[in-house]
């Protein structure tokens, strides 16, 4: 009996791994410890009052399915600002690679040359601006102990709303940077030194990328989380 | 009504020193003379949302039946959170006393 409990318990916190593994442990602890404190001298009988005293696990569940979310939330505003301040890194990196190599963009490619990088530049100072609102209103956030799923929701919903403004942002800005990248090099000869901007740009986008993903990751488990709690919580 | 005291309540239990979720339980009956008694299974979100909050810290121990022990203690934080919590707890018990001692008995009301 005691095993099904753990297994439905488990099974409610599947989309957290570790989480899940941990509850486990906690809960087959606790319910070892409150059978061993039974009076009764009937097993069984001990089991199923130890369940019945520990609750509904799927209520259980849903209430740290949002401690979950949380603690994902505010990994995801500490991943924007690094990834944001890795893609800098990177950019200034291939900005001084090209200086130091003395490449330069044609004359007749100037004026294109001139208008993307605007907009790279721009687009990667809206991406912090935003990102870093992103990030205080992801990390400002207290889980309160008698939290209300809607209220809850409703500061998901634009946490993801800024995340994905500031990621599209970025991706604007990396992709500009590719293509002055690629106005840059187009008129020159192929050499292994091309592989530092190439190799710069591909992390820029992976980083662009990983929170593209990591986003979409948050809003799902933020409806499940949801419906969980909708058919499951105490309050 | 307990849900809303359930941090304060928790952070109390363990004041005495570090413990698992069951020992939390025990302590909160022991010490409210089997007055609380909630789902046991309400403890563990507290005890996490706690520890996410930086007011417990916790670590796994191996207990005397070689089972993995999840055990919580209070932080410096946990500990500072509580003392406040204690203080505002007194000055509302205070407020409702004196409010309720003034309260006619039942049928003498005006």
């Amino acid at each position: 009996m005691i095993s099904e409990y753990l297994d439905a318990l488990q099974a409610a916190l599947d989309f957290d791994r570790s989480l899940s593994r941990r509850v486990r442990n906690e809960f087959e602890d606790h319910l070892r410890e409150a059978m061993a404190a039974d009076p009764s001298k009937d097993r069984w009988e001990a089991e199923r009052r130890a369940i019945a005293r520990c609750g509904d696990p799927r209520a259980i569940a849903a209430e740290l399915a949002v401690i979950s979310l949380a603690k994902r939330t505010k990994r995801l505003a500490t991943s924007v600002v690094l990834v944001l301040l890795g893609v800098l890194l990177a950019m200034k990196g291939h900005i001084a690679w090209y200086a130091a190599m003395q490449w330069v963009i044609n004359d007749d490619m100037k004026p294109l040359a001139t208008s993307i990088g605007a907009i790279a530049r721009y687009a990667f100072w809206m991406a912090t601006f935003v990102g870093a609102a992103g990030w205080a209103y992801g990390s400002i956030y207290r889980l309160p102990s008698d939290y209300f799923h809607g209220k809850y929701s409703r500061h998901l919903y634009r946490f993801c709303l800024i995340s994905g403004a500031a990621t599209a942002a970025l991706l604007v800005s990396v992709i500009s940077d590719g293509a002055l990248a690629i106005i840059r090099m187009v008129s020159m000869t192929p050499s292994l030194a091309f592989f530092v901007p190439i190799l710069s740009i591909a992390f820029e986008l992976a980083g662009a990328g990983a929170l593209v993903v990591l986003i979409h990751a948050l809003a799902r488990r933020a409806m499940f989380t949801a419906d969980l709690q909708k058919t499951w919580s105490y309050h | 009504m307990l849900k809303g005291h359930l941090d304060m309540i928790v952070l109390a239990a363990l004041s005495a020193g570090p413990a698992h979720g069951y020992a939390v339980i025990e302590e909160i009956r022991r010490k409210s003379s089997q007055a609380f008694d909630l789902p046991e299974g309400t403890i563990y979100p507290a005890l996490h949302r706690l520890e996410q909050a930086g007011l417990l810290s916790s670590r796994w121990v191996v207990a005397k039946s070689g089972r993995q022990r999840r055990v919580y203690s209070l932080t410096r934080r946990g500990e500072r959170a509580l003392t406040e919590r204690r203080a505002v707890w007194q000055q509302f018990s205070e407020a409702i006393g004196g409010l309720l001692a003034g309260v006619p008995p039942h049928g003498n009301a005006a």
